[in-house]
C-alpha cells in the first residue's frame, strides 16, 4: 500500500513511540492520549483503509484498551507489546511497504493472543473483580436519605413513563427515565442492596436497548417499565420497613420481571418508514409510494427509496432528508432547568422558626401597642417601629414559605394514576397540568393527596364518557382532564375539570327522593341539586365500578377538605363537562378567626365555621324538654351550646339576651354557641398545646394574642360532640 | 505514599443523586479530605470549577443538563481550567464510556461500586503522575 505522506507519518509516528516509552501501565491520561493519538493517526492518514494495517492498528487499540480497563494480567508485557506496535509502524513507514506477507503483523497478533489479548476473543474476560464494601450499612441515615431520593426519582420516572407513551419518539425522555434507574442501581451497590441493583439493572439495560433504537417504545416495554417502577416501590417500602424495625431484607422473586423483558418483541417494525412519513406528510401520494417500492423491488440491487423518489421527481432531497430526521427520532431540546443551591435542613428546626417567627411578630406588635410606649409621641420611634414591623412581617412570610412545597409532586402522582385508569376503563384521557409550581404548606400536601385522588378517579370514572360515546356526541374521542393549581387571595386553589358528560341533574334528584335526602325536589335549584352529591350516602353511578367502587363517597371528599379548613366547589354544564374546586387555606399554620370573650377568658373561632351572629331577643329563646335551650336564628330553631358551661368558666354572661350568639356550622350541621362578646378576627399562629393537653376535646390549640394573653382555639367538631354529650368530658 | 496527595485542596463532587454525593463525601472523608463541594449537575459543576479552585473533581458520567463527560470536555477546552484533574466516576460493565472519558483526557475513573481504597489508589495515581513521579 502506498503510504500517502510518508514524512509526516513518520514524525507523527515518531511522536507515538515517545509517548509509549514514557508510558506507564497504570497512567490512565497517558494511555488516553495514547489511543487518541491512534484515531488521529487512523484518520489523518486514512490507516484503517489499508485491510492489513488497519487490524493492527485495531490490535493495538485493543491492547491500549485493555490497559485502560486493567483488563490485562501481564501489564509490563502489554506494555511492551505497544512499543513493538509502534516500532513496527515505524519500520513499515521507513521502508515504504508491509513487511514481507505481513509476518510481523501476524506474529504481533500471536503475541497478542498468547496474552489474552485478542481482540476477537470478546471483551467478557476481566481481571478486576469488583470487591463489594460494606460500607456503613450501619448508616440508616444513607439508607433513609436513598429511600427518599429513590422515591422521588420513581415517581419522576412514572411521569416520564406516561409522557413517553404519548410521545414515543422523544427520546430525551428515554434518556430521563434511564438516567434515575441507573442511579438507583449506582447507589444500591454502594447501599449492598443487591435485589434492587439487580431490578435495576434489568430494566436499565433494556431501556439502553430502547435508547440505541434496537427496541421500539411499546405499550409491553412501557407496562414492563411501570411494573418494574411498583417492584422497586415494594422493595423500598421492605427496605424501609427493615430499617426501622432492623430486620432483615425480603426476598423478591425477579424472574416475572425477567421474564417478561424476554418475551419483549424486539423487531424493529416500530420505527415508521420514510416512505410513509412522506405519505403522512402529504409530501407523496400513496400511489406514487407504491410506484417507487415497486420499483425498488425490481431493482437487482436496490436503492434506498429516497433516492428513487428523488430521481423520479416525486420528491425534492430536502423532504426526504427531513422525513429521515423525523425517522430518527425528534429531539426535542430540554428546557434549561434553573439550578437553584439547595440545603437539606430538619424539618424540626424549620417548625421551631416559624413557630418563633410566629411570636415574634406577636411582641413587636404588644411593643407597637404598649401604651407608654403610644404616650411617648415620638415620631422617630413612631417610624423605627414601622419598619422593624414591616420587616418581622417579611420575615414571617419567608419563613413560612420555607415549608411551603410545589404541588407538582402531588400532580406527577396523578399522571400515573389516570394512566391506569384509562386503561382499565378503556377511555381516552389526555391528562393536562398546569401550576405544578404553586407552593403549599408540605403538612397540606398529603392531606390533599386522598381526596384529590378520589376526584380523579371520579372525573374519568364518571365524568368522561367512553371514545365512543364521546363520537356520538360529536366530541373528540379522546376526553380531557386538566389538574390545575394556582394561588389566589391567601388560598391555594386546584381544580380537576373535564369535559366529560356533566352531572346528570335527573339521576341525582331521583337518588336523592329514593334516599329520603330531599323532600321537595321541585323547589331545588340546579346549584343546590349539585350540591346533592356531598351528602353522605350518596352514589349515583347505576354500576358500581371497578374503579371507583362502592367505598367512600364524595361527603368524605367534602369533609376532609373542610377539616383542612378548605372549601370545596363544583360546576357543571351537563353535556359539556364539570369542573371541581378545591379552595384551600395556604398553610394549616394559620387560620383566620374571630376572638370572642367568655368570662375573662379568650377563644378563638374558626371564622370558616362561623355563618353569623346576633343577640337574641327574649322571644327567640327556648327551652324544650328533652332538647335542652334552643334560639330560633329566621325561623329556625338551633341547639344553644353555652362555651361558659362546656368549658366551665365563672363570671361569664349567662342571660342570652345580654350576650352574643353565634350561628357555627360544621359538617352542614348548625349550632348556636353563646359567647360574650366579640374582640374582633385577626390571623391566629396555632400552636399546639403541647404533648399533655393534646387530647382536650374541643380546643384545637393555642395561641398567644396581641396583649400577650393566650387564647385557646376552638375545635368545632369537638365541640359539637361534646354538645351531643356523645364526647367524653375533658373535666374529666 | 501519602506525600503525592494534598489533603488539603478542595474537591468538587458532581452527581445528581445526593446520596450518591453523600457516599463519596464519606469516602473522600475516609481517605483525609475534608474540603469538599457539590453539584447536582454537569452545568453547576462547570459553573464552580471556572469561579473557584478545584483541585480535584469526582464526577458521575450520567447527570441531567450536562454528562460527565461534556463536563470533562469543557474543563479541558478552557485554558484556565485544562488542568484541573478530573475523575470519572462509571457505572458497572459500561466500558465504551470509560474509553470515551479517557479519550477526552480524563486523569482516572472508578468503577461503582467502589471502595475507599480504590478510590484512594485511583486519587493517588493521578496526583502521582501530576507529580511527575
Amino acid at each position: 500500500m502506498a503510504i500517502a505522506d510518508p514524512v509526516e507519518l513518520q514524525k507523527a509516528l515518531e511522536q507515538l513511540a515517545l509517548k509509549v516509552v514514557m508510558l506507564a501501565e497504570d497512567d490512565v491520561p497517558g494511555l488516553g492520549s495514547f489511543l487518541t493519538h491512534l484515531d488521529s493517526l487512523k484518520e489523518r492518514f486514512a490507516l484503517a483503509d489499508s485491510a492489513e494495517v488497519g487490524v493492527f492498528l485495531q490490535e493495538m487499540e485493543e491492547v491500549g484498551t485493555r490497559l485502560v480497563l486493567q483488563e490485562v494480567e501481564k501489564a509490563a508485557q502489554a506494555m511492551e507489546l505497544l512499543n513493538h506496535g509502534v516500532t513496527l509502524l515505524l519500520t513499515w513507514v521507513r521502508d515504504g511497504q508491509v513487511p514481507r506477507e505481513g509476518e510481523a503483523w501476524e506474529a504481533y497478533r500471536q503475541l497478542c493472543q498468547e496474552l489474552g489479548l485478542d481482540k476477537r476473543e470478546g471483551a467478557s474476560a476481566t481481571s478486576e473483580e469488583v470487591e463489594r464494601k460494606e460500607l456503613d450499612f450501619e448508616d440508616p441515615e444513607l439508607v433513609a436519605n436513598f429511600l427518599e431520593e429513590a422515591r422521588e426519582h420513581l415517581e419522576g420516572i412514572e411521569a416520564n413513563l406516561v409522557y413517553l407513551e404519548q410521545h414515543p419518539k422523544e427520546l430525551e425522555a428515554i434518556n430521563a427515565i434511564f438516567r434515575p434507574f441507573h442511579t438507583i442501581k449506582g447507589v444500591a451497590g454502594f447501599l449492598n442492596l443487591s435485589q434492587i441493583q439487580e431490578a435495576g439493572h434489568e430494566v436499565e439495560s433494556v431501556l439502553d436497548e430502547v435508547r440505541s433504537g434496537r427496541l421500539p417504545v411499546s405499550q409491553g416495554l412501557i407496562d414492563l417499565v411501570l411494573g418494574a417502577v411498583d417492584l422497586l416501590k415494594m422493595m423500598l417500602a421492605d427496605l424501609a420497613e427493615a430499617l426501622t424495625a432492623r430486620r432483615s431484607l425480603s426476598v423478591f422473586d425477579l424472574t416475572p420481571l425477567k421474564e417478561q423483558i424476554r418475551r419483549l418483541p424486539s423487531a424493529s417494525d416500530g420505527v415508521p418508514r420514510v416512505g410513509e412519513i412522506l405519505v403522512e406528510k402529504g409530501e407523496l401520494a400513496p400511489e406514487e409510494l407504491a410506484e417507487s417500492l415497486a420499483a425498488q423491488k425490481s431493482q437487482a440491487a436496490p436503492q434506498p427509496l429516497g433516492e428513487i423518489l428523488v430521481q423520479g421527481g416525486k420528491v425534492t432531497p430536502q423532504k426526504v432528508a427531513q422525513a429521515l430526521v423525523q425517522q430518527l427520532g425528534e429531539t426535542r431540546p430540554v428546557a434549561e432547568k434553573q439550578v437553584t443551591e439547595t440545603v437539606k435542613v430538619d424539618v424540626a428546626k424549620v417548625d421551631n422558626l416559624v413557630d418563633l417567627m410566629g411570636e415574634l411578630v406577636i411582641v413587636q406588635s404588644q411593643v407597637r401597642q404598649n401604651q407608654k410606649v403610644a404616650a411617648l409621641n415620638d415620631q422617630r420611634l413612631e417610624r423605627d417601629l414601622g419598619q422593624m414591623a414591616r420587616i418581622t412581617s417579611e420575615l414571617q412570610k419567608i419563613s413560612m414559605s420555607m415549608r411551603m412545597i410545589p404541588i407538582g409532586a402531588t400532580f406527577r402522582k396523578m399522571v400515573r394514576l389516570v394512566r391506569d385508569l384509562s386503561h382499565k376503563t378503556g377511555k381516552l384521557v389526555n391528562l393536562r397540568l398546569a401550576g405544578e409550581d404553586t407552593e403549599i404548606d408540605r403538612n397540606m400536601v398529603e392531606a390533599i393527596y386522598d381526596p384529590l385522588v378520589h376526584l380523579v378517579r371520579n372525573a374519568v370514572d364518571h365524568g368522561l364518557e367512553t371514545p365512543e360515546r364521546r363520537q356520538a356526541r360529536g366530541k373528540p374521542p379522546e376526553g380531557q382532564l386538566w389538574l390545575r393549581a394556582y394561588h389566589k387571595g391567601g388560598n391555594i386553589i386546584i381544580e380537576i375539570e373535564e369535559d366529560g358528560q356533566g352531572l346528570d341533574r335527573q339521576a341525582i334528584l331521583a337518588r336523592a327522593v329514593e334516599r329520603g335526602l330531599v323532600s321537595a325536589p321541585e323547589q331545588l335549584t340546579p346549584a343546590q341539586i349539585d350540591q346533592l352529591i356531598f351528602e353522605p350516602g350518596f352514589s349515583t353511578a347505576k354500576v358500581v365500578t371497578e374503579v371507583s367502587g362502592r367505598g367512600v363517597g364524595m361527603d368524605v371528599v367534602k369533609q376532609t377538605i373542610e377539616r383542612l379548613r378548605g372549601k370545596i366547589e363544583i360546576s357543571t354544564r351537563p353535556g359539556e363537562g364539570s369542573c371541581f374546586t378545591l379552595r384551600l387555606p395556604l398553610t394549616l399554620a394559620i387560620i383566620d378567626g374571630m376572638v370572642v370573650k367568655v368570662g375573662e377568658e379568650r377563644y378563638i373561632m374558626p371564622t370558616v365555621g362561623v355563618r353569623e351572629t346576633l343577640r337574641p331577643l327574649p322571644q327567640d329563646y327556648f327551652t324544650v324538654k328533652g332538647e335542652g335551650e334552643l334560639i330560633r336564628v329566621r325561623d329556625r330553631l338551633l341547639p344553644m351550646m353555652r362555651l361558659h358551661r362546656l368549658f366551665g368558666i365563672e363570671r361569664a354572661e349567662v342571660n342570652p339576651t345580654q350576650a352574643l350568639v353565634m350561628v357555627v356550622e360544621y359538617e352542614g350541621e348548625q349550632r348556636a354557641l353563646l359567647v360574650d362578646e366579640i374582640l374582633g378576627k385577626q390571623e391566629i399562629v396555632i400552636k399546639s398545646l403541647g404533648h399533655v393537653f393534646q387530647r382536650i376535646q374541643g380546643l384545637a390549640g393555642g395561641t398567644i394574642l396581641g396583649d400577650g394573653r393566650v387564647g385557646l382555639i376552638v375545635d368545632l367538631a369537638g365541640l359539637f360532640q361534646l354538645g351531643r354529650g356523645d364526647g367524653h368530658n375533658y373535666t374529666q | 505514599m501519602e506525600k503525592y496527595i494534598d489533603f488539603g485542596i478542595k474537591v468538587l463532587v458532581a452527581d445528581d443523586f445526593a446520596t450518591m454525593r453523600k457516599i463519596v463525601r464519606n469516602i473522600l472523608k475516609q481517605i483525609g479530605f475534608d474540603n469538599i463541594v457539590e453539584a447536582e449537575d454537569g452545568l453547576a459543576a462547570l459553573q464552580i470549577v471556572k469561579q473557584d479552585r478545584i483541585g480535584l473533581v469526582v464526577t458521575d458520567w450520567n447527570m441531567p443538563n450536562m454528562s460527565g463527560l461534556e463536563l470533562l470536555e469543557k474543563i479541558r477546552e478552557n485554558p484556565e481550567t485544562k488542568h484541573v484533574p478530573v475523575l470519572m466516576v462509571t457505572a458497572e460493565g459500561l466500558k465504551d464510556n470509560v474509553i470515551a472519558a479517557v479519550k477526552a483526557g480524563v486523569n482516572n475513573y472508578v468503577v461503582k461500586p467502589f471502595t475507599a481504597e480504590t478510590l484512594q489508589e485511583k486519587i493517588e495515581q493521578i496526583f502521582k503522575k501530576l507529580a511527575g513521579a
